[in-house]
């Protein structure tokens, strides 16, 4: 029975069992579903193609001994396997195959293979999303079939084209515009286009990255008054909305009065995903009148965890994968100690306040084992013995990678790419993720210029930066279309003294990590001249 | 009596019936609404056939009654629709309730809304006309309609939570529609004379016990008790003889006949008694409890077909037998976790179908259901948490089982699935049932697999865990009962000098071999044959339906297994482990169960006498001989010790030692004569010396005494035959020697000494031995006896054959006597 059958013939605190069951358990029962399901994806995925490749034929009693045998990997350890796309070599058939980009900068792709118990795991968990986004309070929820649903994410082959095809196959839902037509549409024109349906029968979900949403609904009262029903007959609106239409432009027109969203829609769930979105939550529940569910999914982890109905810190689904997580003093050790293979604990060994960097072993045939996601996350509350799971909040991405608003990924090696092909002299760079003043995230780029090359030319920060945000462009397939869609460019240059980079080597007798590094470090860089003098 | 009368008094009876089963009926909210509601309605029923009746106090009194009856009923009507639908009352509904249920009381004083009605005389018939009716009745009215919208917006609530309850509570609906319809026709002029409200009344009483019925809230087959029996059958005679007094004894009261028709009274009065108890007795009770009965008589025959059971298969067997006959199961199956692993195979089902498949349940579930005794549906076991974490192929292979109930039975050992007839639903009873069965099969199965676990280990060498002798010996038995046509194989493996390599590399180093050993045996017999440990170092294989040439085969990969045994130890090289191997094949190479034993052993001794580390496949006759050994010399350095043992026979008793020597020369020559080979000539020669060793032990004044023997010295006499044995099981490697001396003295009809065995049974040396050693005994001149005839002793020898003598050896000794009589003289 789907979804829709569900919700005619049971009640509501059994549909929620069976979908937000995972709300329901304490630790100790979510650690035995880790263990149980963990058995299972070490005895196919230790019988598979891919497993021999990587163990050889060894065999593993316990899923304690494969976590001591089985060494970390990450994608590079996959890639050539899973670009073949030769399902003999995977744990269970795959159904289909989402994909990425891999690394930003080089321009190739990463894929991962989904098997069908994978998808259905996925599929019942974004349903449980779906139902919480809607809810206050445990056994209550809204969500019927034909509810309106604008969605602001990428198509299949990307994991965030997953959602409708299977909330599709669990209850009937009117897309804006509806799917067909929007594959054959941008990504802004689609969101355009949703936006305009919505403004005429109004809109129950709403479900985008959060960098995104942020943009568009920003944007929305200057939206709002240009757009006019020149194109459209007022007879094509509900009555209801072309009154609250029609008020809040009067209201505009009359005392200036910003019109929010809110203003106009009545959402009933709102979802958003990617990174970054803490800096835009805020914000955007002010513009919706409800707050936004933050979602955590990623193409290799799949669907992993969700915020509760009390919008207080993620919770992870039990079934999606086995989470280990490596602590800071770890991940220190590691970079520390060449050939260092980091220890991992398990989620009742976390400690509340700590920060960790996640690994993931795919349930239900996934291929992915041990697996390096390259994410963040905090634990907020790990309460052993309680019949609630750990809260846990997405940090960032590691530090050796910098995303902005989920789309793009900054690598030291893509980087070095941007400025070898831009010509760019220099005799060092550095580049972070910083906040605006407004509390929005943004690239900066430090770049120390060799002598001759700013002697021989113009250069000043903006040559530079649109060189630079050229090339990232060309490049980055990704970080074009944040700037796209964003409509924001967040790429910030700075240029240091000569000679900033040999004075902080030459006084702190070390070299500066180049992707995002300490924030005192950049301010030691940055006055280290100034000191001397 | 008025059809209004009579509508009347079938509803209140009906009411007091269904509350006289309150006294008995299980208590909870829901019966404890349903039977006030049953009370009120009953209340409101009988003031109205009251008042229409002009009963005492009058009918202003019950008119007063059938009012509070008639407002208490549709408060009660509405408490007990919001228990079955399970919503609370909210305490606004409590106050409207409370306040219908004052309103009636208030209205005794003045007829505050509604007068009491005025009695019109309409050509003999009473009416009662409501002519004063106040604007106040609006009052009740609007209340009542205030309570009932309240129920239905909660009603609402409830049907936007959960969709699914209002399909089951269409009945209530139906029945409360009705009620209310009722109440609304009465005003009308054609039902005037025609209680409509009180048959809706009834009929909606009717729905409402349906549906609890239906919901196994409510069980009548407590109604069909003895005691219930006697009260309707006397409530329903006493109606009966009234209605007699009515029409013929009150016309006759005065009459002469008042006697006779008050016999009449009587007879009638007892013979509805009579009539309605067999009734209910024959047809009542047995329809009512038909499935309690069925239940009950098949849970009888369960539990006696079980209790003593110590064979899980036959209870298994049972319960499937059990389940297979209720018409709401269509197929019912029994799996059996495989030791050690998360799958059970399917052991025994209703349909074949499903046998031998195999399905693959989790700790996780089998946790849950080893916890919960009793039947789950697999859909209410799909919903659960732990579920959540079942592996794929769990779940796939109970989908693809496709069966809707599951049971774990002792600890999840044994899993019963259930599958339903489609579109058939258990009830609480059925499920009371099948967990009754499955308790007791429980229990049973528990106490079985105990002792099969008991008798198991009982039957397993603790060393090696192969099977002990004692398993062998059963199994042997078994394996002859039905070998008519297929052969058995038997392999007797001797482990060569293992007492030495105890000496030299210590117990535990044995120890170690000889489990190496049970294994290697144990795998190249596996899916063949079964091993068992036959002695210390001695393995025995039986090899049902298997020849000579593939035993043989199986043999070599044994030995050649058991040669590179010990040769790479990672401490010091120990000495090659060699086994003397016997092997022997029925019907092949031997003509009994017995024999066939024989044979192998015989084999080892041969493969040992010549020189150890070989194998042999014995055959006792001639022809069979298969092995390359020199038999010449195989007892060779027993026939000094033979003969030592034969010279002090002579010393203590020359006529034995003649005796002796004569049986050997007889059966040396009955031996050749039925061809058997040259091995068990030459054991059957040695035999014969030896067979009365043990009279060295018999005094010489029994011995020799002239005359015939008292029954005391005679049981002395016999005592020579496990003297005999004494003295050669003592002996050096003699020992092949015992089956023949023991059973010499043994009759064919089995009514010799000391075993008292027959046939068969005996060996077959030891049936030559007993022939011969009778014939020379007839023969000799004793001092308590004279010499025989040869004829005379052949005609004694063939009136013997078959009872004292083996009948096909008294033919072949007949022949040999024939041909060989001038020698023998």
């Amino acid at each position: 029975m789907n979804l829709e059958n569900i919700l005619k013939h049971k009640s509501k605190s059994e549909v929620w069992n069976e979908y937000c069951w995972f709300l329901n358990i304490g630790i100790e029962e979510f650690m035995d579903i880790q263990f149980r399901l963990m058995e299972e994806q070490m005895n196919i995925w230790l019988k598979s193609g891919i497993g021999k490749i990587f163990l050889n034929d060894k065999q593993f009693v316990s899923v304690n001994e494969f976590r001591e045998k089985m060494p970390l990997t990450r994608y590079d350890d996959y890639a050539t396997l899973l670009e073949s796309k030769d399902p003999r070599l995977l744990p269970s058939e795959p159904i289909l195959w989402i994909q990425t980009t891999r690394d930003g900068a080089r321009g190739t792709n990463k894929y991962a293979p989904y098997s069908k118990g994978m998808l259905e795991t996925f599929q019942k968990n974004a349903i449980a999303c779906l139902l919480i986004s809607t809810s206050n309070d445990k056994n209550s929820f809204d969500v019927k079939a034909g509810d309106k649903v604008l969605y602001a994410l990428a198509p299949l082959p990307y994991a965030t084209g997953l959602m409708p095809v299977l909330f599709g196959n669990e209850i009937h839902l009117e897309y804006l515009p509806d799917v067909k037509t929007a594959q054959s549409m941008g990504f802004r024109e689609r969101n355009k286009e949703g936006f305009k349906l919505a403004l005429k029968s109004n809109v129950d979900f709403l479900f985008g990255l959060g960098s995104v949403v942020y943009s568009i609904s920003q944007d929305f009262t200057s939206y709002l008054m240009n757009s006019s029903s020149k194109n459209s007959s007022v007879f094509s609106f509900k009555p209801s909305m072309l009154y609250k239409m029609l008020n809040a432009k009067r209201k505009n027109k009359k005392n200036g009065t910003q019109i929010y969203p809110k203003d106009i829609f009545d959402l009933k769930g709102f979802m958003i995903a990617g990174t970054d979105n803490k800096y835009y939550k805020d914000e955007l529940e002010k513009m919706w009148g409800i707050r936004p569910l933050e979602l955590f999914a990623g193409t290799e982890p799949t669907l992993i965890g969700t915020e509760t109905n009390s919008r207080n810190g993620l919770v992870f689904f039990p079934d999606a994968c086995f989470y280990e997580f490596i602590s800071i003093d770890e991940r220190e050790k590691e970079s520390n100690t060449y050939g260092y293979s980091p220890k991992t604990v398990l989620f009742n060994e976390l400690t509340e306040g700590e920060i960790y960097e996640i690994v993931i072993s795919v349930f239900k045939g996934g291929a992915f084992v041990r697996y390096r996601v390259g994410d963040l996350y905090k634990c907020l509350s790990n309460p052993i013995g309680k019949q609630t799971l750990p809260k846990m909040e997405y940090i960032d991405r590691v530090t050796d990678v910098i995303d902005i608003g989920g789309f793009t990924r900054i690598t030291c090696e893509g980087v070095e790419e941007i400025l070898t092909l831009s010509g760019i002299r220099y005799e060092g760079w550095i580049i972070s993720k910083e906040l605006s003043e407004s509390g929005k995230p943004f690239l900066h780029l430090y770049l120390e210029l060799k002598k001759d090359y700013s002697t021989s030319r113009i250069v000043n920060r903006e040559i530079l930066k649109t060189i630079v945000s050229v090339f990232l462009k060309f490049i980055d397939q990704d970080y074009d279309n944040l700037k796209k869609i964003t409509g924001v460019d967040p790429l910030h240059v700075s240029i240091l003294q000569i000679g900033s980079f040999d004075a902080y080597s030459s006084k702190f007798k070390r070299n500066l990590r180049k992707i995002n590094p300490a924030r005192m470090d950049i301010e030691n860089l940055l006055n280290i001249l100034k000191d001397r003098r | 009596m008025s059809i209004q009368e009579y509508i009347s008094s079938f509803a209140m009876l009906f009411y007091l019936f269904i509350l006289l089963l309150y006294v008995k009926s299980e208590k909870n909210q829901l019966l404890n609404s349903f039977f006030l509601m049953i009370g009120s309605l009953f209340v409101w029923t009988s003031g109205s056939f009251l008042m229409r009746g002009l009963a005492n106090p009058g009918y202003i009194f019950w008119f007063h009654i059938s009012l509070l009856g008639l407002f208490l009923s549709i408060i009660s009507i509405y408490n007990f629709l919001m228990d079955y639908v399970g919503i609370k009352k909210t305490i606004f509904e409590m106050i409207l309730m409370g306040i219908l249920i004052l309103l009636p009381l208030v209205n005794i004083e003045d007829g505050w809304f509604i007068k009491s009605p005025v009695m019109v005389n309409d050509h003999g018939n009473i009416i009662m006309i409501y002519e004063d009716i106040s604007e106040l009745i609006l009052i009740p009215i609007c209340l009542g309609l205030l309570l009932a919208l309240s129920g239905m917006i909660r009603i609402g609530k409830k049907y936007k939570e959960d969709k699914k309850f209002i399909s089951q509570s269409k009945p209530i609906f139906l029945g409360i529609a009705f009620f209310v319809l009722g109440n609304l026709l009465v005003v009308l002029p054609i039902f005037k004379s025609f209680p409509i409200d009180i048959l809706f009344g009834l009929v909606n009483a009717i729905i409402l016990i349906y549906a609890l019925i239906r919901k196994d809230v409510l069980n009548f087959t407590f109604i069909a008790s003895d005691a219930n029996g006697y009260f309707v059958s006397v409530l329903l005679s006493i109606i009966i003889a009234n209605r007699y007094i009515g029409r013929h004894i009150i016309e006759t009261i005065n009459t002469e006949n008042l006697q006779s028709q008050l016999t009449m009274l009587l007879v009638i009065f007892l013979s509805s008694l009579i009539f309605i108890q067999l009734i209910w007795k024959k047809i009542v009770i047995p329809v009512v409890k038909h499935e309690a009965i069925y239940f009950n008589e098949c849970l009888n025959e369960f539990s006696a077909k079980v209790a003593y059971n110590l064979n899980t298969n036959s209870i298994i067997h049972e319960v499937i037998e059990v389940f297979s006959q209720l018409e709401f199961i269509e197929l019912v199956s029994f799996g059996k976790r495989v030791t050690s692993t998360n799958y059970y195979e399917i052991i025994e089902s209703s349909k074949f179908t499903l046998n031998n498949k195999t399905i693959m349940i989790n700790n996780g579930t089998q946790e849950f259901l080893g916890a919960n005794h009793g039947l789950v549906g697999i859909h209410e076991l799909m919903n659960l948490i732990l579920y959540k974490s079942a592996w794929e192929e769990e779940k796939l292979q109970l989908r693809t089982l496709q069966m809707d109930y599951i049971a774990g039975i002792n600890y999840t050992q044994f899993l019963l699935f259930i599958k339903v007839i489609q579109g058939k639903k258990f009830k609480i009873r059925d499920l009371e049932f099948l967990n009754s069965i499955l308790s007791i099969a429980d229990v049973s199965l528990r106490n079985a697999v105990m002792y099969e676990k008991v008798y198991l280990e009982s039957r397993i060498d603790e060393l090696t865990g192969i099977y002990n002798r004692k398993m062998f010996y059963e199994k042997y038995d078994e394996a002859f009962i039905s070998q008519e046509i297929s052969t058995t194989g038997l392999v007797l493996i001797n482990i060569d000098d293992f007492k030495l390599f105890n000496q030299l590399y210590g117990v535990q180093n044995g120890d170690s071999i000889l489990k190496e050993i049970a294994e290697i045996i144990r795998i190249e017999t596996e899916n063949k044959g079964m091993v068992f440990r036959y002695s210390g170092k001695e393995f025995i294989i039986l090899l049902p339906s298997l020849d000579v040439y593939s035993s043989k085969q199986i043999v070599e990969q044994i030995k050649s297994k058991m040669n590179k045994l010990g040769l790479y130890s990672s401490d010091f090289q120990h000495r090659t482990i060699t086994a003397s191997i016997g092997i022997s094949v029925y019907p092949l190479g031997a003509s009994s169960k017995n024999e066939l034993l024989q044979n192998v052993e015989m084999a080892v001794h041969q493969v040992k006498k010549n020189g150890k580390n070989g194998v042999m496949v014995f055959d006792t006759y001639e022809k069979g001989i298969t092995e390359d050994l020199d038999y010449s010399k195989v007892y060779e350095n027993y026939s000094a010790t033979v003969c030592a043992l034969t010279a002090a026979i002579d010393a203590k008793d020359h006529y034995t030692f003649n005796h002796s020597n004569n049986v050997a020369e007889y059966a040396v020559k009955l031996a050749k004569e039925i061809k058997l080979n040259n091995v068990v000539v030459e054991i059957v020669r040695q035999a014969s010396l030896l067979h009365d060793i043990g009279k060295i032990s018999i005094p010489e004044n029994i011995l020799n005494k002239p005359g015939a023997l008292t029954d005391s010295e005679y049981e002395i006499m016999k005592r020579h035959v496990e003297a005999s044995i004494e003295i050669i099981r003592h002996l050096p490697d003699l020992d092949y020697l015992i089956p023949a001396v023991i059973g010499h003295h043994e009759r064919y009809d089995g009514k010799g000494y000391p075993r008292k065995i027959s046939g068969e049974n005996i060996p077959l040396t030891a049936r030559i031995l007993c022939i011969c050693d009778a014939y020379d005994a007839m023969k000799s001149k004793r001092v308590y006896k004279e010499e025989i005839s040869n004829e005379k002793i052949i005609s004694i020898i063939k009136k013997e054959s078959g009872r004292h003598f083996d009948p096909i050896l008294v033919e072949a000794f007949i022949n040999v006597l024939e041909t060989s009589v001038t020698e023998f003289d």
